[in-house]
């Protein structure tokens, strides 16, 4: 009975991490096409929030990589994977108050692993894995999408330099419906597929699959596609400024190339099974598209606060991701630490919103 | 021993597709838009014959775009 309810609240709390990772994340996503105007705001994230869904059941090579290729699956329990999704979420939420578009997967990578480290040690970690899947294409794929968006945007200036500005724009407004809708897809494949493989895991723990034939469910599949669509639709305003506008001003043919270099990385990432960071591909194209044209159209110094948010992201959700194992051990080891987490996140929640309402009410007006 | 731990060629064939994939479709899209843009001039200046040359490129180009789109999405779907 207790590890049923266990299971629930890992599963409820992986499902809500889906939400925050669809509003912190697919605003990257849809940001270059509503900076250039090729859709509206609300168009754009209701495209992205469908297109989120359907590419969540495109493949499933990089929730088989999160579920058993980066940690010892068959000694992880459903208290560690609980710990790390809390810690991701914590993260993502103070990387989202703050309007910084850091990883969402790595938060969660970082936060199981912390969980991990502070339940097994050392041992409980695949660190060989978790270099080659993880660390290294973190670094490498902003690279290849500030290339790929560098390159394109340089022939696209080059083919159409000489034509009518507002033939081309209009053309380029046109793409952007396109290679912002590839870019959606890819986003809710890869994305949606970590949550996949951290609901797997826990499945793995708490023994409904076998850790040596692991194997995603079907309503794994359908509730994370369904999570990650809600959470986009909710969207994520904050983040949207910053990279539609604060890291350079773009053109729709800068749009263009920073969408399609994201799409095409990711996409051919997540066939072979890497766990990217949208955000950091996408921020990677953004540069590339913007840095091509001219270095210093590039706010350097915006970049570089994203930057700093991408290094601290892995070992920050990790060392929450350890607190939070380290707090919920102390009731025991069974159900009641993750419950006493929850009414502790409830009621920090609740506290939040009540500050909120009370900043954001407008003054009476005056008598009289 | 980084070496061994690094999957090399996957990563070389992550960024040779990418390129392939992301510079290609930039490449073809932007034909499309400048075949377009003759077309407009074209008409603007009554050469029926030449527009129905640039309109046949730009709707063969955005046919292109549409057509790699798709075989993306084929190909990432294959198990």
């Amino acid at each position: 009975m207790h590890t049923t309810l266990l299971l629930v609240i890992v599963v409820a709390t992986a499902l809500a991490f889906d939400v925050t990772n669809g509003f912190h994340d697919t605003a990257n996503v849809v940001a270059s096409s509503i900076s250039t105007r090729a859709l509206s705001p609300r168009t754009a994230i209701g495209l992205a929030s469908v297109l989120n869904f359907a590419g969540a059941f495109i493949s499933l090579k990089v929730a088989a990589t999160v579920a058993s290729g980066i940690v010892a699956t068959g000694a992880v329990t459903e208290t560690v994977v609980f710990a790390g999704l809390v810690g991701a979420i914590v993260w993502n939420l103070i990387t989202w108050y703050f309007g910084l578009p850091s990883s969402s997967s790595h938060a969660l990578i970082g936060g199981v692993i912390g969980a991990v480290l502070a339940a097994l040690g050392h041992s409980g970690v695949q660190w060989s894995a978790l270099l080659a899947k993880v660390v290294v294409p973190a670094v490498f794929s902003p690279l290849v999408a500030f290339i790929v968006a560098g390159i394109s945007i340089l022939v696209i200036y080059r083919i159409v330099g000489r034509r009518r500005p507002g033939v081309v724009n209009r053309g380029f407004r046109l793409g952007q419906i396109l290679s912002g809708s590839m870019l959606a897809l890819a986003h809710g494949t890869n994305d949606a597929q970590k949550t996949m493989g951290v609901i797997t895991l826990a499945l793995v723990a708490h023994g409904t699959i076998d850790a040596h034939h692991v194997v995603v469910p079907a309503w794994v599949v359908a509730s994370s596609a369904s999570a990650i669509a809600l959470g986009t639709y909710a969207g994520g305003w904050r983040i949207i400024r910053t990279l539609g506008t604060r890291i350079i001003k773009m053109d729709s043919a800068q749009g263009f190339a920073s969408q399609g270099a994201g799409a095409a990385v990711i996409l051919v990432s997540s066939h072979f099974g890497y766990p990217l960071s949208s955000t950091h591909v996408i921020s990677g194209g953004v540069m590339g598209a913007g840095a091509a044209r001219r270095l210093s159209a590039v706010r350097w110094g915006v970049a570089g606060n994203i930057a700093v948010a991408w290094v601290f992201t892995l070992p920050a959700a990790g060392l929450f991701g350890a607190i939070v194992y380290w707090l919920q051990s102390i009731p025991g080891s069974g159900v009641e630490g993750p419950l006493v987490i929850l009414a502790l996140a409830g009621a920090t929640a609740l506290g939040l919103t009540a500050r909120h309402r009370r900043q954001v009410r407008p003054a009476a007006p005056a008598a009289g | 021993m980084l070496a061994t731990i690094i999957e090399t060629g996957k990563l070389a064939q992550v960024v040779g597709y990418s390129l392939l994939a992301g510079v290609g479709v930039a490449v073809v899209f932007s034909v499309g838009v400048s075949s377009a843009a003759g077309l407009f001039d074209a008409l603007r200046a009554r050469r029926t014959g030449l527009a129905a040359l640039w309109g046949t490129l730009a709707a063969l180009c955005a046919l292109a775009a549409l057509g790699t789109a798709v075989l993306g999405i084929v190909v990432m779907a294959q198990k």
